[in-house]
């Protein structure tokens, strides 16, 4: 890892973060508009991002500066995980209003009025691939990529495919990371009304990337091992990663879990791998951002080793499927 | 060095459901495209799509494609749980579990592959638009008062992974779910990733595809006003490569594979469809809202997929164009083909099957990778329906409407997505 980059409820510098994290009481779910303000998109991306997009599109330029990359971009790989759709209230609101007949909804009004009533670019706004499009696209990043579908798990996926693109030699610099609103009102009734959301963190939001290259270009931080469990009880797949974690002391680790019961099992987890390694939980302080709180906790774990004075870190995160990511980093050369 | 090979197909296409029945029209010549059923369309501008020839697609519907062979599988369960949820009311979720069986029957798979992971394209959520009439008030959404235990879990609209939900659930499977969201691209993504899966040593068997399904009143319209489907309402509306071409024509259904590491499939004798030997993906960084002109990145693609099953570029004897019949895609994809393959290029088959079956989305580079096939089956490579009078624009050599039988041991399938995410697979007649 050469870089990272952080935008979160709690700002979008992740250096100092986990200072910022451990001194902070209860969680922020949003991210501020200052924020984002921080560093304006052009205009013409409001009419056609989604809050995820936007936020990925920040994070993409705060990663990519922090890397210190800004040639040949077009060989820069990007392998993001994302999460559902995530349009504009606004739009849906003007579309359904004009739908209406009689206090139901008319197919054949939606058919005409429903449809002309909301903005032609809205299709993009739903895609949930242009979360990483509409970043590639003004980062001029045009290296392998790919969208994954993440509730928190899958970003781990992008992680490993982008550490597989790179081993591989599909190209020798990525970005991997994540971005997602839970606070999008769809998400956050879909979330209420399946019961799944965390009385002591929260849905929130956000994105995070961090900047990868290959082993011989001497990076300060190594990622040392990966997984992705679908059961997070599931020891025999993570085995090959935990025995990895286990190889030698771990004295940081980092915990994104969607809810309660997945903290037990995480804590759990953690307890197993490194009983005396210090545990910061994200989702208390920074709410659970779905698809972007693994890679959230990922710059935790990158401000643990570069500035806390960690050699090697574990970040434990898990889904509201019940999926558990594992990724391991060091400050040591990867063995 | 380990090689994935295809041991089992799964399809549900705009020609129904199976394999056969996919590959028989397709050598017929056949077109899928016909006015939409599935929902009324009278006000809609767009009233056609190339839809899988059923209105519901619901539990009678499914249990009357299931064979003899699928009775070890706990469909029954599955589809009961899936009444309750909901999850049939999306589309997809029918297509993938048929294609999904047929797959997994095909390779002979039972519980020796139950930890195979799963690697799945999937299109976006279906909106179930009359979901919001009871919320919506004074003009905005407003859920305060919902009632929530007494409403089915899929509402409003469905989840992204509804589908692998589905199969991992009717599989059994162990193994992890990843699930690609890269769209136009995610078909042709996901099998490459399950192909990486296998040759990385990290699995021996993957179920992979991809699934979507945008003939829904949000996904036909939502496309209409991007200006992307063809404005004419026939069934010849998709002209690919063609000098008359307007637009896309929406389509839907599933494509799965089982990928398997060639020794495994050679000592069980498993059937050997294809060796899935390259893949490439790059992003055209350029617009949102069309395709690099150039075509210079997606040319990138389908050098990365060349160089990486370690072939020349002339051992390439056919290309899936992705071919969507637009007025954009088609000449930029045709100039990188031609950058491509240089002189190569003047006696290089390509076709579009999109002209028959429209424009699958996420599912589009799995189910172009299952016609891709015929040409290892059949020794035929499908026609380009629809394409009469060639763009001097496109300066490929364009299969013609009816296919043309030829023998080819490599062949190359391209996927470019709304975005600019380009994907290119390279396949190989198994040995």
């Amino acid at each position: 890892m050469v870089g990272a980059s952080a935008v979160t409820p709690r700002g979008v510098d992740w250096r100092g973060i986990v200072g910022a994290l451990s001194a902070a009481k209860g969680s922020l779910l949003e991210v501020p508009q200052a924020a984002l303000d921080s560093d304006p998109a052009p205009p013409r991306l409001y009419a056609m991002a989604s809050p995820a997009a936007r936020f990925a599109v920040l994070a993409m330029k705060l990663a990519l500066d922090d890397a210190g990359w800004s040639t040949d971009r077009e060989q820069i790989g990007l392998f993001l995980g994302v999460g559902a759709s995530g349009g504009s209230m606004t739009e849906l609101n003007n579309m359904l209003s004009e739908s209406m007949e009689g206090g139901h909804f008319s197919l054949a009004r939606f058919g005409k009025q429903g449809l002309a009533a909301c903005n032609p670019l809205f299709a993009f706004q739903l895609m949930n691939n242009f979360t990483l499009c509409h970043g590639a696209i003004l980062a001029g990043l045009g290296g392998p990529n790919g969208a994954f579908f993440s509730r928190g798990a899958g970003t781990f996926e992008a992680l490993g495919a982008a550490i597989d693109s790179i081993e591989t030699g599909e190209c020798d610099r990525a970005l991997a990371g994540g971005a997602d609103s839970g606070r999008h009102p769809v998400t956050l009734a879909e979330l209420q009304r399946e019961r799944v959301l965390d009385p002591q963190s929260g849905a929130s939001e956000g994105a995070a990337l961090i900047a990868l290259i290959a082993e011989n270009e001497q990076p300060s931080v190594f990622v040392n091992a990966w997984a992705v469990a679908p059961d997070a009880n599931d020891e025999e797949l993570l085995g090959e990663c935990m025995t990895e974690a286990q190889r030698d002391a771990i004295d940081f680790i980092v915990l994104a879990p969607w809810g309660g019961g997945a903290r037990a099992t995480l804590e759990r987890w953690a307890c197993t791998v490194a009983p005396h390694a210090r545990i910061l939980d994200i989702s208390l302080t920074l709410g659970d951002s779905l698809a972007a709180s693994p890679a959230m906790a990922w710059t935790v774990a990158l401000d643990a080793l570069a500035s806390e004075g960690a050699h090697r870190a574990l970040v434990l995160g898990a889904g509201n499927d019940g999926a558990i990511g594992v990724a391991l980093f060091s400050r040591r050369v990867a063995s | 060095m380990r090689r994935a090979v295809i041991t089992g197909v799964g399809v549900v296409s705009p020609f129904g459901v199976g394999t056969s029945t996919f590959w028989r029209a397709l050598r017929e010549g056949r077109n899928a495209v016909r006015p939409i059923r599935s929902f009324d369309v009278t006000t809609f501008q767009t009233k056609i799509a190339a839809e899988v020839p059923i209105v519901h697609a619901n539990r009678s519907w499914i249990e009357g494609h299931l064979t003899g062979d699928d009775s070890d599988l706990p469909f029954d369960r599955v589809l009961t749980d899936a009444e309750v949820s909901g999850a049939l009311r999306d589309r997809k979720a029918a297509f993938t579990l048929l294609a999904g069986a047929e797959a997994w029957r095909a390779a002979g798979c039972g519980e020796a592959e139950r930890n195979a992971p799963l690697v799945i394209a999937l299109g976006l959520e279906q909106a179930l638009l009359e979901d919001f009439s009871p919320v919506l008030r004074n003009g905005a959404v407003d859920w305060t008062d919902e009632p929530t235990l007494s409403l089915p879990r899929v509402r409003f609209r469905s989840a992204v992974d509804l589908p692998a939900q589905l199969l991992r659930a009717l599989f059994g499977l162990k193994g992890s779910v990843i699930v690609n969201s890269s769209a136009c691209a995610a078909g042709t993504l996901a099998v490459a990733q399950a192909a990486a899966l296998i040759e990385r040593g990290r699995t021996d068997v993957v179920l992979c595809g991809g699934a979507d399904s945008m003939v829904n009143p949000l996904g036909i319209g939502g496309m209409t006003r991007l200006g992307a489907p063809s404005p004419r309402n026939q069934s010849d509306a998709c002209r690919p490569f063609d000098t008359r071409r307007d637009g896309l024509v929406i389509g839907e259904g599933a494509a799965m594979f089982v990928l398997e590491e060639e020794e495994r499939a050679r000592k069980r004798n498993a059937p050997r469809l294809g060796i899935v030997a390259g893949w490439g993906s790059t992003q055209d960084a350029y617009r949102v809202t069309a395709p690099r002109p150039d075509g210079a990145a997606a040319r990138a693609a389908m050098v990365r997929a060349i160089d990486k099953a370690r072939i020349s570029r002339d051992a390439i004897g056919y290309v899936n164009a992705h071919g969507t019949g637009t007025p954009l895609n088609d000449p930029a994809e045709a100039k990188a083909i031609r950058d491509t393959f240089g002189p190569h290029a003047d006696h290089l088959p390509v076709s579009s099957i999109k002209g028959a079956i429209g424009h699958l989305m996420a599912a589009a580079g799995a189910i172009e990778i299952a016609a891709s096939l015929l040409a290892f089956e059949a020794d035929f490579l499908p026609g380009t329906t629809n394409h009469r009078q060639l763009d001097s624009e496109c300066p490929i050599e364009v299969v013609g409407e009816s296919g043309r039988s030829a023998r080819v041991d490599w062949l190359l399938s391209n996927s470019f997505g709304f975005g600019g995410q380009n994907a290119s697979i390279v396949l190989g007649r198994p040995q």
